[in-house]
């Protein structure tokens, strides 16, 4: 399901484009790299980098949702593909990792999170998945509307800061103030939470 | 041990519901940024009016005013000519994806400050109308030729300035997250990081250090954080003419932003200075920061990383910018029509009812807001908020007061205001439109966030 990548919008909706993924048509793939194959791209680039690996991702992710619509029916279907791509985009570049192809610090804001876990040498009980997340949500839903679109933008999009600031029409030293923050505030709550001593 | 992959993948498994609301918010500021339109015509007809304005400026130099009127009146005024519904404005400040679940209700943003003088309120105007504008962005299509002229005319000047050697320079060309191209130079040495970038509607250099100082021909940049403004811009003479000299521009203004927050015990947060031309925008009267091309000193004073280095005296962690605008030194804003102005009262009245639009719209993030009572307020100022007019393809600049309530002291001593806005002009259907949005606001059930 080679899918070739089209810089353009694509007026349809979301719901037409999520029926014919239900009617098991095609033609829902074609519309949605129209519609959405550029800022899934972007997302991609921002974790991967290299362009083949990038498109490896693209099309993974459309495989991925064929194989999950149906059952599913997304309630938004860009941030459904978002979280696919990025789940997609990590797990390809933790393998280029491991095969030394990217330098560890080409991700400059996975690398800011060693800072919030840094010195949790004796955890007071070991990190589960669905619970970290629940608090980590919840953490996210108590911040003020902007330091909610940085947390999301550099630890979930993986964006650089020159973009996020770019997005919010403010200064890169504004933006790093905000994260300076967030991780203050990240780490202070899984140490409460009792993930870092 | 919890570990760096373990946080990523709960960082990938959050809520779908805030992907979901990140995605829009993602398309809400694209949407914002929006695309804009050549001037129109009426522009030209209106430029006697904008002119006055101009000039009325600095007349208004010192007349930002202090409290309340004596008996505020408690009756929400009707106008007879309303430009805009409460709805429509909303829309167009915030974006049709607000539009079924936020807009201000008791909505506030909060500043912090060491004292009301550093509050940046700017002046309530004399007239009796306003001007409102509209904007247009000229953007043109990369230029490798105009962009390796740009870089030659630059990196030597500023090569030698820094005392230091960059190595040939190769151009790549990138894409911005929303697709947008733009050509990039990047260059680094042992001690200095400059990126040139080339866009569709400026250009730029940034520069900035491994090591949080820059000297440019042996003269450090840096402030004192105790300074004046004035005392600043004085102190920042020399590297003021050097800059000029190594990005051959010359601006006749400058101007001195600061940023404060609660808890650091290191006076500012933030301090740039600002090299620019007042006369290119009309809305630099009422900016904290350029809207044209410029040249910025932002001095950081943020503990963001092991190694920061924090002062409560001299500045001289710095990163300096230089933004061309491609378009030229044209104003960004021109005049689009002028409006009556509402009275400081009828402000007031719309404020005492909770009819504001507070600048800070997430409808969970209201609900989480302690309410605060505005009555009785600090000060009253002015300012422009813009908006993207998707029916026209533009985005205008509306006049607003501004109020000022001190609503406490932080822990390092801080003042602590709470600002909102009321529209500066006729606005009908508040009533209505509020009210709606505060039913919307009550289906959180959310405790105040302090």
């Amino acid at each position: 399901m080679k899918i070739q990548h089209k810089m353009c919008a694509s007026s349809i909706r979301d719901e037409d484009i999520i029926a014919l993924y239900w009617q098991r048509d095609e033609d829902a793939i074609k519309q949605t790299d129209i519609k959405y194959g550029a800022y899934l791209m972007a997302i991609a680039r921002n974790i991967v980098r290299d362009l083949r690996d990038c498109e490896e991702c693209l099309n993974d992710t459309y495989l991925d949702a064929w194989n999950a619509i149906p059952p599913k029916r997304p309630t938004l279907l860009q941030a459904f593909l978002a979280s696919i791509m990025r789940r997609t985009a990590i797990d390809c570049y933790r393998a280029n990792t491991r095969d030394k192809r990217v330098p560890t610090d080409a991700i400059d804001s996975f690398d800011e999170l060693e800072y919030v876990i840094a010195g949790g040498d004796h955890p007071a009980k070991q990190a589960e998945a669905a619970h970290l997340a629940s608090l980590i949500s919840g953490y996210v839903r108590a911040l003020p509307w902007r330091r909610k679109y940085v947390f999301m933008a550099r630890y979930y999009a993986a964006r650089s800061i020159a973009e996020v600031a770019e997005a919010l029409s403010c200064s890169e030293a504004t933006v790093n103030r905000d994260i300076a923050r967030i991780r203050d505030e990240l780490r202070a709550l899984l140490k409460k939470e009792g993930y870092l001593c | 041990m919890l570990t760096r992959d373990e946080l990523i993948d709960a960082i990938g498994a959050i809520d779908a519901d805030l992907v979901e609301d990140f995605v829009r918010t993602d398309e809400r500021l694209q949407k914002k940024k929006g695309r804009r339109i050549s001037p129109l015509m009426r522009a030209v007809a209106l430029a006697a009016c904008f002119a006055l304005i101009l000039a009325s400026v600095p007349v208004m130099a010192h007349l930002w005013q202090e409290g309340p009127t004596p008996k505020p009146p408690k009756e929400v005024p009707v106008f007879d000519n309303p430009l805009f519904t409460a709805t429509e404005l909303a829309e167009l400040l915030e974006g049709d994806e607000l539009k079924d679940n936020a807009v201000a209700t008791n909505a506030y943003t909060t500043e912090e400050v060491p004292s009301a003088e550093y509050l940046r309120i700017f002046p309530v105007p004399t007239e009796d109308y306003v001007t409102l504008y509209e904007s247009h962005s000229y953007k043109q299509s990369l230029d490798r030729g105009e962009f390796s002229s740009f870089a030659d005319r630059i990196v030597p000047k500023l090569s030698d300035a820094l005392g230091t050697s960059f190595p040939p320079y190769s151009i790549e060309r990138d894409e911005m997250y929303d697709g947008s191209p733009y050509l990039l130079i990047h260059q680094e040495t042992d001690q200095y990081r400059i990126s040139l970038t080339h866009r569709e509607t400026w250009n730029s250099v940034n520069i900035s250090s491994r090591v949080h100082t820059i000297d440019l021909d042996g003269v450090p940049v840096q402030v004192d954080q105790r300074m004046s403004d004035e005392d600043i811009l004085e102190s920042l003479a020399d590297i003021k003419e050097k800059l000029f000299d190594i990005f051959g521009v010359r601006f006749a203004d400058a101007m001195v932003s600061r940023e404060y927050d609660s808890y650091s015990e290191y006076g500012v947060t933030w301090l740039a200075v600002y090299f620019y031309n007042q006369e290119d925008d009309p809305l630099h009267a009422y900016s904290y920061s350029p809207r044209s091309s410029y040249i910025a000193l932002e001095f950081d004073n943020f503990l963001n990383y092991n190694g920061d280095f924090v002062s409560d005296t001299m500045l001289s962690d710095v990163d300096i910018r230089y933004v061309q605008m491609r378009e030229g030194d044209r104003s960004q804003f021109e005049p689009m029509s002028k409006a009556k102005r509402i009275s400081l009262a009828d402000a007031e009245a719309l404020l005492y009812n909770g009819y504001v639009i507070g600048g800070h719209v997430c409808p969970l993030c209201m609900a989480m807001q302690t309410p605060v009572e505005f009555s009785g307020y600090d000060f009253v100022g002015f300012t422009y908020r813009t908006g993207y007019d998707k029916e026209n393809d533009r985005t205008v600049a509306i006049p607003f007061y501004t109020f000022y309530k001190r609503i406490g002291t932080a822990k390092n001593g801080n003042a602590i205001y709470a600002k909102t806005n009321v529209p500066a002009i006729e606005v009908t259907g508040f009533k209505k439109y509020i009210e709606s949005q505060r039913k919307n606001h009550r289906q959180y059930e959310t405790e105040p966030y302090s």
